[in-house]
C-alpha cells in the first residue's frame, strides 16, 4: 500500500505570490534541483515501526504547509522533490508525542535515519509581555481597561491582547492568560462566532473594546447545578465600549426659489444600543408631504411592520397609507404643508420586549381648480357637461401609535398596538355645471357653494398571540382587534339650479341650508387560526372569524327662519340611523408544500347579518347573507428559475347598506342616489395565471400573467335621467360583466456595450353593462399596449433610461354609437444623471405625453415635462448643493381622460408649473454613526 | 467515576496499540448559517431579520476511502429552515484527492452544472491549536481561499484521506471541522462511521451542463458583480 501523498504548488498560486517570492523562487529552481527527504521513524523502545505517522514540511517563516506524506508499514517515509532551504519538521501520531525539529535540505538527497518518536519540542510561540497600567482584580474576575494599553490605529483585537501583562499571544495564534490556555472568547457575555477564539480577536477593532475580562467559566452543568464539578475554561470576555453602538446622525436640507418656492427639511436619529430616538420636520410648497422610503426608516417609525413573509417564503408589502400622500400628482390640489414626527422605541431584556412609540403632526392648506368636460350620450340624444370646481381646505392631523411585542417564550409572543388620530379640517367648495345640448342651448345650470368643517376621532386597537406547539409546524395564532371612530361634520350649502327646455328656463330653485352630520362607529373583529401539520409537507389550516360593526348616523338639516338664522328644522332631511352587522366566518384550507410543486385549496362561508334601523321613524330593516369564499392555487418551480403558477378566487361581495337602503341627500340636486332592497350579492369569479424566468448569468427574465374575471350578479348603475338633465340612480344586478388583462415583459442584457433592453406588450379587454332609463347598455373597451425600454447604469459614472408606452384604445357602445372611441397615446419617460468632473452630478428626467387628438375636444393635452437639476458634494459628502429647475418648458398638465358607457370625460386639474430651487443640505453624524442603507 | 474511565481508557488503548488507522467511511457534518450575519446591515436586512430564523442547520455527508470521496446533502432541521429553501439540496461533490480535480453537480441560479477542474490549491498554515472533534483529535490549520477568505480548519491524522466537506483538501488528513466567518458558517463532524461503507456509492455525478469551473466563474463573477456582499458570499458558495 503506498500511503505517500504530497501537494504540488501549482504555477497559478506561485503568479499569487508577491513578485520577489516567484523571482527568488525562480532562481532558487534554477540553480537548484529538488532534493528527496527520506527516514524512518521508530518507537523510542527501538522495536517498533510506526506506520501511518504523518511527516509534513512547514515554512520557517509561517508554518505554512509545505508538502507532507505517511510512513509506510516499515515506518519509513519519503518526500520528494523538496527544494533545498530551511524547514519545520512535525512528525504526528494518534499515540505519540509531536515531534517538531529544525531541518534543512542541502543540494543533495536528506535522509534523516532513525527518528525516535518521543521529543517534546515544541514550537513555543515568542511571548511578548509588557506590563505598568491599570488592572483591576475582582473576585476571580481579572479586568483590564483597554483603552490604558496602546496600540496603533485599526489594529484588532489579537494586538491588544498582546499587550496585556498575564495574557500571552503565541505566534500561531494560541492565547495563554495566567499561564493557562484560553479556550473560549467572549464577546459581551455571548460566544462570538462559534467557540474559536482565534476568530473573534481576529475579526473585531481593538479600539471598539471597553474592558477585556479574564476569568474560569464553570461548565454549563456546574453553573445550573450550583455543584462544581471541576471543569473551567479559561475564558476571554470582551466588553464592548458603549459608544460604539450610540451616536446620532441627522440632515438640514433648505430650498428656496423665486417667487416663493421652499422646501425645508430638518431630520435627526439619535441612538444608543437599541434605543433609537429620532424626530423631523418639513415645510413645504411645492408637495413634499411626507418622508421617504429611506428617511421613514431612518427618522420615522420604521418599515418593518409593513413586510410580512408567508410561510412559503413570499414577501408581501403593504403600504403606510398617510392621508398625507393623496396630494401627490396634484390631483387634490397644491399643498403647502408643515409635517413634524417624533420617534421613540426600544428593545428590553435580550431584545425579547420591543417598544415602538411615535407621534405625528401635519398640517396642509390647498388649493384646487379642476375642470371639466364630458359628453353625454344617451339612444337618442347626446349634449356636454362642463363644470368647475374651486377648492380650498386646510386640515390639521395628530397620530400616535404605539406597539409592543413581548416573547414570552420560544413558543409564545403577544403583540400589542394601538393607533389614536384626531384630525380637523375645514373645506370651501365654489362649483359651477352646466349642460348645454348640441345647439349650444343651456339644459340645465347650477351653482353651489360649500363650507364644511369636519373633526375626526378614531382609536384602533390590536392583539396577536402566537403559539408554536411542541409539535413542529403546529401553531395558534388569535387576533382581536377594536376600533372606533367617529367624525362630526357642519356644513352650510348654498345652491341655485336652473332647468331649460329649448333654451327657455323652465324651473328654478334654491337650497339654502345647514348640514349637522355625526358619525360613530365602533368595530370587533376576531380571528382565531390553526395549523395542523398532516404528513410531511402538508398542513391543514382551520380558522374561525368574528366580526362586528355597531354604526350610527345622526343627520340634521336645517333652513333659515324669519329672524335669518339656521334654525328651522327640515325634517324630510332629518334623521337618525343605525346600522349594526355581524359576520360569523368559518374557514378551512388544505396547503402542499414540495420543493418542485405547491398547491392549496379551501374555501370559506360567511354568514352576514345586517340590521338598519331608522330611529327617527321607527322602521327596521334586516338582510341576511351568505358568502362562499372558494380558493385554489398551483405552483411550480422549473429548473433555471422557472415559475408556472395558476391561481382561483372566488369571492362574494354583499351589497352595502348604502347601496339597499341610502340616507336621503340632497346636496347635489343634479345627481341623486336612491337604494334598492332586492339587491342580490355579488359572485366575482377570478382566474390568473403567471409563467417567469431569469436567467441570472444571461441576465435575461421574462414575466408573463393572464387574468380573466367573470362577474355574476354583478352591482352596476341604472340611471333615469330626464329633460333636465337631472339624473337619478340606483345599483343593480347584471350578468355579464367580465375583464381579460395578459401582460409580458421580456428584458435583456446586450453583452458587448451592457445596455439592458426590454419589450413589454400588454393587452386589455374589459366588457361593462349598464341600464340608462331602462334601456341595457354594453361597453366593450380593448386596449393594446407596447412599451420599450433601453437602460445602462456605469457605477460613478453615468446612467439612464428611456422607456416609451404606445397604446391604442378601441371603445365600442350599443347604446349609441356616438360614444364608440378609437385612439391612440404615447407617454415616453426619459432620466439620466452624469458625474461630471469634480464630482459635479447632473440629473435630468423627462416626461412626454401625446394623445391622438378628438374631435370632440378641441383642447390640446400634448406636453413636456422636463426637470433637471445640478449639484456637487463637499466636505467628506457632509454638505451638499444644487440647483434645480422643475418643468423647465413650463408645459405641465394635470390632466385625466376617462369613460364610461354613456359619456366620456376630460378632466383638468392645477398644478405646479416651471420653477427653480436652489437646494443646500447638510449632513452630520457623531464618529461612526450613520443613517442606514440598502 | 472519572478515574475508571481513564483507567478503561488506557486499557482501550493499550489493546488497540497496533491501532488501524481509518482509510474509509462516512462522517456526517452538521453545516450552521447564521441567516442573520449573512444578511449584513441596511435597512432590507434588518426587516429580514425578524422573520428568518437566526441560525439554520442542515446535515451533509461525505463518503470517502483513500483517495476518492462524495460530499452531498442529507437532512435539515426543519425547525430552522429557510422558509424558501435551499438551493444546494442537490449538488453532490466529488473529490478524487490522488488525481486532484473534482466533478460537481451544482445548481447555479436555478441551472444544473456538471463542473470540471482541478482542486482548490489551499496553503494551509499548521498551528499548534488541538480540539477533540467527534471523538477524534483534531489540528487546527488556517487556509485562505478565494484570494481573502479565511477557512479555519481542523483536521485529524487518524483517518488518512486528505480531504474534507466541500472541495476542502490539502492537510495530512480529513477536515472534521470548518469554520469560514465571511460566509457565517461553520461545519463540524457529528458522526463517523467506518463500517458498512459502500465503496461504489463514491461516484462522480454525471447530469448537468458540463462546464470548467474556472470558466464559469468568470462568467459567475460578471453576472455579481453589482450584487455587494451578498453576490461575493453567494460566489464562494457555489465554487466552493
Amino acid at each position: 500500500m503506498d500511503n505517500t501523498n504530497s501537494i504540488n504548488y501549482n504555477p497559478v498560486t506561485m503568479l499569487k505570490l508577491p513578485a520577489l517570492f516567484t523571482i527568488i523562487l525562480f532562481i532558487f529552481q534554477l540553480s537548484i534541483s529538488a532534493q528527496t527527504i527520506s527516514g524512518k521513524i521508530v518507537d523510542t523502545s527501538g522495536k517498533k515501526n510506526i506506520s501511518n505517522a504523518v511527516v509534513a514540511l512547514l515554512t520557517t517563516t509561517d508554518s505554512v504547509l509545505y508538502k507532507f506524506t505517511r510512513t509506510n508499514t516499515e515506518g519509513k517515509f519519503e518526500i520528494k522533490n523538496a527544494t533545498s532551504g530551511k524547514y519545520i519538521m512535525l512528525i504526528t501520531h494518534p499515540y505519540y508525542a509531536n515531534y517538531i525539529d529544525d531541518i534543512t535540505v542541502t543540494e543533495s538527497n536528506l535522509d534523516l535515519k532513525q527518528i525516535p518518536f518521543v521529543s517534546k519540542s515544541q514550537l513555543l510561540a515568542e511571548v511578548i509581555i509588557k506590563s505598568g497600567s491599570p488592572i483591576k482584580i475582582k473576585g476571580d474576575t481579572t479586568e483590564y481597561t483597554a483603552d490604558s494599553f496602546r496600540v496603533e490605529a485599526n489594529a484588532n483585537v489579537e494586538e491588544l491582547l498582546k499587550k496585556l501583562p498575564g495574557i500571552q499571544v503565541g505566534k500561531d495564534g494560541t492565547i495563554k492568560a495566567m499561564g493557562e490556555k484560553v479556550t473560549k472568547v467572549l464577546v459581551d457575555g455571548e460566544e462570538f462566532f462559534g467557540d474559536d477564539p482565534g476568530i473573534a480577536v481576529k475579526n473585531l477593532r481593538a479600539d471598539a473594546v471597553d474592558k477585556v475580562q479574564v476569568f474560569d467559566k464553570k461548565s454549563d452543568q456546574a453553573t445550573f447545578t450550583g455543584i462544581d464539578d471541576g471543569v473551567k475554561d479559561k475564558t476571554i470576555n470582551l466588553k464592548l465600549k458603549d459608544n460604539k453602538k450610540n451616536g446620532y446622525f441627522g440632515k438640514v436640507s433648505g430650498s428656496g426659489g423665486l417667487p416663493a418656492n421652499y422646501n425645508n427639511t430638518a431630520m435627526i436619529n439619535a441612538f444608543k444600543a437599541k434605543r433609537k430616538m429620532a424626530g423631523y420636520g418639513i415645510m413645504s410648497n411645492t408637495g413634499q408631504t411626507n418622508l421617504d422610503w429611506r428617511d421613514q426608516n431612518n427618522y420615522g417609525g420604521g418599515m418593518g411592520d409593513n413586510m410580512t413573509m408567508t410561510d412559503d417564503g413570499d414577501v408581501y408589502f403593504t403600504g403606510g397609507g398617510d392621508g398625507e400622500d393623496n396630494y401627490r400628482g396634484g390631483r387634490n390640489g397644491i399643498p403647502k404643508n408643515w409635517n413634524g414626527g417624533l420617534h421613540y422605541s426600544d428593545k428590553f431584556n435580550n431584545n425579547k420586549i420591543s417598544l415602538n412609540s411615535g407621534y405625528k403632526y401635519s398640517k396642509v392648506n390647498s388649493l384646487g381648480n379642476t375642470t371639466i368636460f364630458s359628453k353625454i350620450f344617451l339612444p337618442d340624444t347626446s349634449w356636454n357637461n362642463n363644470s368647475t370646481n374651486k377648492t380650498y381646505s386646510t386640515k390639521t392631523k395628530h397620530a400616535f401609535n404605539l406597539t409592543y411585542e413581548v416573547m414570552i417564550d420560544s413558543s409564545n409572543t403577544i403583540k400589542w398596538t394601538a393607533k389614536a388620530n384626531n384630525g380637523t379640517s375645514q373645506t370651501s367648495n365654489e362649483y359651477y355645471t352646466e349642460a348645454i345640448d348640441n345647439n349650444g342651448n343651456f339644459i340645465n345650470n347650477s351653482r353651489r357653494n360649500t363650507t364644511i368643517a369636519t373633526d375626526n376621532n378614531a382609536i384602533t386597537g390590536t392583539m396577536l398571540w402566537k403559539h408554536k406547539f411542541k409539535k413542529l409546524f403546529r401553531t395558534l395564532s388569535l387576533n382581536a382587534d377594536f376600533n372606533w371612530n367617529e367624525s362630526k361634520n357642519d356644513g352650510f350649502l348654498l345652491s341655485y339650479n336652473a332647468f331649460y327646455k329649448g333654451g327657455q328656463q323652465i324651473r328654478r330653485d334654491t337650497t339654502d341650508q345647514q348640514n349637522v352630520r355625526d358619525n360613530e362607529n365602533t368595530g370587533w373583529s376576531t380571528k382565531l387560526a390553526y395549523t395542523e401539520p398532516l404528513f410531511k409537507d402538508a398542513f391543514m389550516e382551520f380558522s374561525y372569524a368574528f366580526n362586528s360593526n355597531n354604526n350610527a348616523n345622526n343627520r340634521i338639516s336645517k333652513v333659515k327662519d324669519i329672524s335669518g338664522k339656521y334654525l328651522t328644522i327640515l325634517d324630510s332631511l332629518t334623521n337618525q340611523f343605525k346600522f349594526d352587522r355581524m359576520i360569523n366566518r368559518p374557514g378551512i384550507n388544505f396547503r402542499y408544500n414540495k420543493k418542485k410543486v405547491n398547491y392549496a385549496i379551501g374555501s370559506s362561508v360567511a354568514f352576514n347579518r345586517f340590521v338598519q334601523k331608522n330611529i327617527t321613524r321607527n322602521t327596521s330593516y334586516t338582510y341576511n347573507f351568505m358568502n362562499y369564499f372558494p380558493t385554489a392555487m398551483i405552483t411550480y418551480k422549473m429548473p433555471g428559475n422557472k415559475n408556472f403558477r395558476f391561481n382561483y378566487n372566488g369571492s362574494a361581495t354583499a351589497p352595502t347598506l348604502e347601496q339597499l337602503q341610502p340616507i336621503r341627500d340632497n346636496t347635489d340636486p343634479l345627481n341623486i342616489y336612491e337604494g334598492n332592497p332586492g339587491l342580490n350579492q355579488a359572485f366575482r369569479h377570478s382566474f390568473s395565471a403567471s409563467y417567469s424566468f431569469y436567467n441570472v448569468l444571461k441576465e435575461k427574465g421574462m414575466w408573463s400573467n393572464l387574468q380573466y374575471s367573470t362577474t355574476n350578479n354583478a352591482f352596476t348603475q341604472s340611471s333615469r335621467i330626464d329633460s333636465t338633465g337631472a339624473r337619478r340612480y340606483q345599483t343593480v344586478n347584471v350578468d355579464g360583466v367580465h375583464n381579460l388583462n395578459f401582460y409580458l415583459d421580456y428584458n435583456f442584457k446586450l453583452a458587448a456595450s451592457g445596455l439592458r433592453l426590454s419589450f413589454s406588450p400588454t393587452i386589455n379587454n374589459n366588457q361593462n353593462i349598464d341600464f340608462v332609463n331602462g334601456r341595457k347598455n354594453t361597453n366593450k373597451t380593448t386596449s393594446y399596449g407596447l412599451g420599450l425600454g433601453a437602460g445602462k447604469y456605469v457605477d460613478g459614472k453615468y446612467n439612464f433610461n428611456i422607456r416609451p408606452d404606445y397604446s391604442y384604445n378601441h371603445t365600442t357602445s350599443d347604446l349609441n354609437s356616438n360614444a364608440n372611441i378609437d385612439y391612440w397615446q404615447l407617454s415616453a419617460w426619459l432620466n439620466g444623471m452624469v458625474t461630471l468632473p469634480g464630482k459635479i452630478e447632473l440629473n435630468s428626467d423627462m416626461r412626454i405625453e401625446v394623445r391622438q387628438k378628438d374631435p370632440r375636444f378641441p383642447a390640446n393635452n400634448n406636453y413636456t415635462l422636463w426637470n433637471a437639476s445640478i449639484g456637487k458634494k463637499f466636505m467628506k459628502n457632509n454638505l451638499e448643493a444644487a440647483f434645480g429647475v422643475n418643468d423647465i418648458l413650463s408645459q405641465n398638465r394635470g390632466f385625466n381622460r376617462n369613460f364610461t358607457s354613456s359619456s366620456f370625460t376630460e378632466t383638468y386639474y392645477n398644478t405646479l408649473r416651471r420653477y427653480w430651487m436652489l437646494t443646500v443640505t447638510w449632513n452630520f453624524s457623531s464618529t461612526g454613526a450613520k443613517p442606514a442603507d440598502f | 467515576m472519572k478515574t475508571i474511565l481513564f483507567i478503561a481508557g488506557l486499557l482501550f488503548c493499550g489493546s488497540c496499540f497496533s491501532q488501524v488507522f481509518i482509510s474509509k467511511g462516512i462522517v456526517e457534518y452538521e453545516v450552521k448559517v447564521n441567516n442573520h450575519k449573512s444578511m449584513g446591515e441596511g435597512i432590507w436586512a434588518d426587516m429580514w431579520k425578524d422573520k428568518i430564523p437566526k441560525i439554520s442547520t442542515y446535515y451533509y455527508q461525505l463518503t470517502f476511502n483513500n483517495d476518492k470521496a462524495v460530499y452531498q446533502f442529507t437532512r435539515k432541521d426543519e425547525a430552522t429552515r429557510m422558509p424558501w429553501g435551499n438551493d444546494n439540496e442537490e449538488d453532490i461533490w466529488y473529490n478524487d484527492y490522488g488525481n486532484y480535480n473534482f466533478v460537481q453537480k451544482k445548481g447555479v441560479f436555478g441551472e444544473a452544472y456538471l463542473l470540471k477542474d482541478s482542486l482548490l490549491n489551499i496553503k494551509w498554515k499548521i498551528s499548534n491549536e488541538s480540539r477533540e472533534i467527534a471523538g477524534f483529535n483534531c489540528r487546527k490549520a488556517t487556509g485562505i481561499i478565494f484570494d481573502s477568505v479565511y477557512v479555519f480548519a481542523f483536521y485529524t491524522d487518524e483517518i488518512t484521506v486528505s480531504g474534507g466537506p466541500m472541495s476542502l483538501s490539502g492537510l495530512p488528513g480529513l477536515i472534521l471541522g470548518v469554520t469560514i466567518p465571511r460566509m457565517f458558517t461553520s461545519y463540524v463532524a457529528t458522526k463517523v462511521q467506518v463500517t458498512g461503507v459502500d465503496e461504489s456509492k463514491i461516484e462522480a455525478p454525471k447530469k448537468g451542463k458540463q462546464k470548467k469551473a474556472s470558466e464559469l466563474k468568470e462568467t459567475v463573477l460578471k453576472a455579481t458583480k453589482d450584487w455587494g456582499s451578498w453576490g461575493q458570499q453567494a460566489v464562494w458558495n457555489i465554487f466552493l
